[in-house]
């Protein structure tokens, strides 16, 4: 008992999450049968050991590649300022050829299909907005869902319902518009703070789809615009429309990245990020406050509505069905669950939505949302910075040399010279 | 013109119910500056908990204020289990917490009721017929909902002006750290401004269900309006969030009518106009307290 | 005389960052003890360690109980009271609510009523201005209404952070006036964080002097006054 107590737990969950999660994965080959046998109530707590499981072993992974990594690599990252960036472009070049190769190996990983990748990449682009928007200028957006929807209508309507333009110039044409709405709907958004901006681009969200069925002729109403085999591509792609797109959401999401990395790393990310620090010192230097927000909002709306004209491409469909409040609401959440303000946070938030629903459809098919539900919130208690923020803790924990037992003196009282020693270290993290 | 009188009477109906939902969304805000998206899930939950109770036999009123008290607890778990280990956590965190909650509740009540709309009576001893007063109808639920939303205003507004614990809620929702200071537990106080709200969202369900249908997504609308009543009247002020209420409903009902684009399904559209124009102009609302903004 | 607070090393830190260091003190039952220092000296810090807002370590014993590891609610309960620096008073809540407020741990109806009573006997400002909203008045009332408010709660032990801060010498006479009188007719032992140091040790029995979170000095009041280099360094003549 005494043992257990002395384990650092905050910072070491991981490794004994895996040892914990390759016991559950290893067991759990009976719970499946009886998952498998009965959905009744009930079933679900049995059934959620494989799952459990799989997440333990994921995060055990990933938290212990992670620490490796850093006790590695640190201390060669270190050194200059070029080894840093190299790395980083190592990395960002390994994730990249890793999605690259993604439809040769993706039959390893649960749940895959190339389909459900291809979505994925289009919540990853709806998410590289909002970490734009949430991650490095504060404002919380409920309502990205909308400019997705507006996307895909754009798309249906001006290629196959109203208009005939050709359907890749419909897909530049969605950014557009989209764009430009979000920098309107960005004006009003300017007044409004926290909760009040969540509260307005809710509301938002939930008014697009019954304003989308009252255009009935544009919209198609109830009905919405199905596009089945009406978009052709060209010779070379015909047969391999699904490769296709898989590669167009890839190539948009690796461009997006590029472009809010170049952003960020400029004269207007400096701006943006004093923005949210300190609103009032950013204007007072000279910042044009107002501005940079509805630009930004713009931006995270062009993206998304990009997004839902790929996905309605890809689904050939846009209909009320598949743009409820929920989707902004999931992509909102994946980005959270991802952690917002980063690269491989953003990849993540758009697998944790697209697949998330499987698996926990897999816990429970009757009650799939309320195992959503517990899975998220046990990951913001466990992770308060989301998934990047996750993998930068252990990075700077494997940095600082791996503790697995709390010291025993950890009570004592603070002397001076314990003080002066602690003091030049950040380590306010209890 | 007796047909507009008509509509007032309907949206003020509407209205009390979108004001006593918003009335549960201040008292949360007020003391946690939480918006809690799940209180119209909530609220729903309870709402087919009394329904359960009067399939059970349980007489209407015995049901109806049961569930109340089972909502009061409801709110109270999820703050102690929820809400009050995060305290200190970025408002991403609190918001997702708060959405989990929406989720959590709608599924739930989906797996144990399924989606298939449940009749929800309107209580024992209100009259169905309307009452007829110089060609306008009075719908005698109307009234009931007007003398129930009455009474539970007066019912709060007594408890936190002249009772001990009503006074420390306000207390520690206003200046936590002095309170703290005179014995007041303010994380005791904000656990029960959540079953307070939960209760009062509870009655906002069970008083709205006869008049929609009862199902698990019937309080998803209706928390918009009270979103737009609660801003409207300003986050922090529950006679405001009432007033914004009346306020909503009626401009629902009205516009509905006259403005031809807007109809019965387009509302919300309405609603969400409204919340704009007061948040472009009276940021805090029409009774809210502007907020001073230091570097 | 047995003492009603008793600190021996105690240590206190803001999260990571200790900011007293093992300090000893002692107020005596019924007495009246200043502790002075500079700025950032950890005067208001003792007050916050001894109600339990921060980390704290070593010993702190309260009429036999120990203090260290409970909650600033259970600490206001045993019957120590607090005035925050700044007045601490319920700003948006009537002189009348505010007195109610202190007397949130007691039971007692009718002795909170008369406590009330007797508080405006004390301070007869607040008793014209019952039904004005607290932060409507000027800052010495705030502050007779924070001294009033602590006492609602019939503390054993009063704590008071910087009184005299911002307000006009006249007030400030006219506090200390009543809180000596407080001192005498209500037996409350107070200890008392101040920068001026000529009107707390002129107050005050005994008096610690705190230098970046440690005791520099301490003695009975007229020693201090004495001393040459008090003098000097906080009493400026």
């Amino acid at each position: 008992m005494e043992m257990v107590r002395r384990i650092e737990w905050r910072r070491n969950w991981f490794i004994i999450g895996l040892v914990v999660g390759v016991l559950l994965y290893a067991f759990s080959g009976p719970l499946d049968e009886v998952n498998a046998r009965t959905d009744a109530p009930g079933s679900g707590l049995l059934s959620l050991a494989g799952p459990i499981g799989v997440g333990l072993l994921f995060f055990g992974v990933v938290g212990i590649l992670t620490l490796v990594a850093a006790r590695v690599l640190g201390p060669i990252a270190a050194k200059s300022a070029t080894n840093r960036r190299l790395m980083q472009g190592l990395g960002a070049a390994i994730l990249l050829l890793a999605f690259v190769f993604l439809p040769w190996y993706y039959d390893i990983f649960p749940y895959a299909t190339l389909y459900k990748l291809t979505i994925a990449l289009q919540w990853v682009m709806v998410i590289i907005g909002i970490n734009l928007l949430t991650g490095y200028t504060g404002q919380i957006s409920l309502g990205q869902g909308a400019f997705f929807a507006i996307g895909g209508y754009t798309l249906g309507i001006a290629s196959f319902h109203e208009w005939s333009l050709p359907w890749a110039i419909s897909l530049l044409i969605a950014p557009v518009i989209t764009g430009i709405l979000g920098f309107l709907v960005g004006i009003p958004s300017l007044r409004l703070k926290g909760p009040y901006l969540a509260l307005a681009t809710l509301a938002f969200a939930v008014i697009v789809m019954p304003i989308a069925k009252r255009f009935e002729e544009f919209t198609g109403g109830v009905q919405g615009i199905a596009m089945f085999g009406k978009i052709k591509l060209w010779d070379v792609f015909a047969d391999h429309s699904d490769y296709f797109w898989y590669y167009l959401s890839l190539a948009a999401a690796v461009l997006m990245l590029v472009f809010v990395w170049n952003i960020m790393h400029g004269r207007i990310g400096r701006a943006l990020i004093a923005i949210r620090d300190n609103e009032i010192a950013a204007s007072a230097m000279g910042v044009n406050v107002a501005l940079y927000k509805t630009t930004v909002f713009g931006i995270a709306a062009a993206f998304a509505g990009f997004a839902g004209a790929v996905n309605a491409a890809v689904i050939q469909f846009a209909s009320p069905d598949q743009y409820s409040t929920l989707v902004s609401i999931r992509v909102f959440v994946g980005a959270v669950i991802g952690g917002v303000a980063s690269v491989p946070g953003a990849v993540f938030g758009g697998l944790f939505t697209q697949f998330i629903p499987d698996i926990a459809a897999d816990v429970s098919k009757a009650a799939a949302d309320a195992v959503q539900a517990v899975i998220l919130i046990v990951f913001m208690y466990a992770m308060r910075g989301g998934f990047a923020g996750f993998v930068v803790q252990t990075w700077h924990y494997g940095r600082r040399g791996v503790q697995l037992l709390r010291p025993a003196a950890s009570r004592e009282p603070a002397t001076e010279a314990s003080a002066a020693a602690s003091a030049p270290s950040p380590s306010g993290s209890e | 013109m007796t047909d507009f009188i008509q509509l007032v009477l309907a949206g003020a109906a509407d209205g009390a119910i979108y004001g006593l939902l918003a009335l549960a969304l201040v008292l949360i805000y007020r003391s946690t500056h939480i918006v809690n998206f799940g209180q119209g899930e909530m609220a729903m939950f309870a709402t087919y908990l009394s329904w359960s109770l009067l399939d059970a036999g349980v007489p209407f009123w015995g049901a109806f204020f049961a569930a109340i008290v089972i909502a009061f607890f409801i709110g109270i778990i999820i703050h102690r289990v929820l809400i009050h280990p995060l305290e200190g956590s970025p408002e991403l965190t609190i918001v997702i917490v708060t959405l989990g909650i929406y989720l959590f509740f709608n599924s739930i009540a989906l797996w144990i009721y399924s989606g298939v709309p449940k009749v929800y009576p309107i209580p024992a001893g209100v009259p169905r017929q309307s009452w007829e007063v110089g060609g306008v109808f009075i719908v005698p639920y109307h009234v009931t909902i007007f003398a129930i939303l009455f009474g539970l205003m007066m019912l709060l507004f007594a408890f936190f002006r002249f009772t001990k614990v009503g006074l420390a809620m306000r207390a520690a929702a206003a200046q936590p750290l002095s309170s703290t200071l005179v014995g007041i537990s303010v994380p005791m106080m904000m656990m029960l401004g959540w079953g307070i709200a939960a209760a009062a969202g509870a009655t906002a369900g069970m008083l709205s269900a006869p008049i929609v249908v009862l199902e698990p997504n019937f309080m998803a609308t209706i928390l918009i309006f009270s979103f737009a009543s609660a801003v409207l009247g300003g986050l922090d002020s529950p006679v405001g969030a009432v007033l914004g209420g009346f306020i909503v409903g009626e401009v629902s009902a009205l516009g509905g009518r006259y403005i031809e684009f807007i109809g019965n399904d387009l509302q919300i559209v309405l609603a969400f106009a409204l919340i704009v124009l007061v948040l472009l102009f009276r940021p805090a609302g029409l009774l809210g307290r502007p907020q001073v903004v230091r570097v | 005389m047995t003492p009603i607070l008793e600190a021996k090393g105690l240590s206190a830190a803001y999260g990571e960052r200790p900011v007293l260091f093992g300090i000893d003190f002692t107020v005596p039952e019924g007495g009246i003890v200043a502790v002075l220092g500079a700025n950032g000296a950890g005067k208001t810090t003792t007050l916050r360690a001894i109600t339990g807002q921060l980390r704290t370590w070593g010993s702190l014993v309260y009429a036999g109980t120990p203090l260290i590891g409970k909650s600033t609610a259970e600490i206001v309960r045993l019957g120590i009271a607090m005035v925050p620096e700044g007045r601490g008073t319920f700003t948006d809540f009537t002189v009348e609510e505010n007195l109610l407020l202190g007397a949130y741990t007691r039971r007692d109806k009718d002795g909170i009523r008369r406590d009330i009573e007797r508080m405006y006997e004390y301070f007869p400002v607040l008793g014209r201005r019952r039904d004005q909203r607290a932060g409507s008045m000027s800052g010495g009332e705030q502050q007779m209404l924070a001294i009033a408010r602590a006492l609602m709660s019939r503390p054993r032990l009063l704590l008071l952070d910087e009184p005299s801060l911002g307000l006009a010498p006249l007030i400030v006479q006219e506090i200390f006036q009543i809180l000596e009188t407080i001192n005498r007719e209500e037996k409350v032992s107070m200890l008392l964080v101040e920068q001026d140091a000529v009107r707390a040790l002129r107050l005050a029995g005994y008096a610690y002097l705190l230098e970046t979170g440690r005791v520099a000095l301490h003695g009975p009041a007229e020693q201090l006054r004495a001393s040459e280099d008090v003098r000097r360094a906080y009493l400026g003549y």
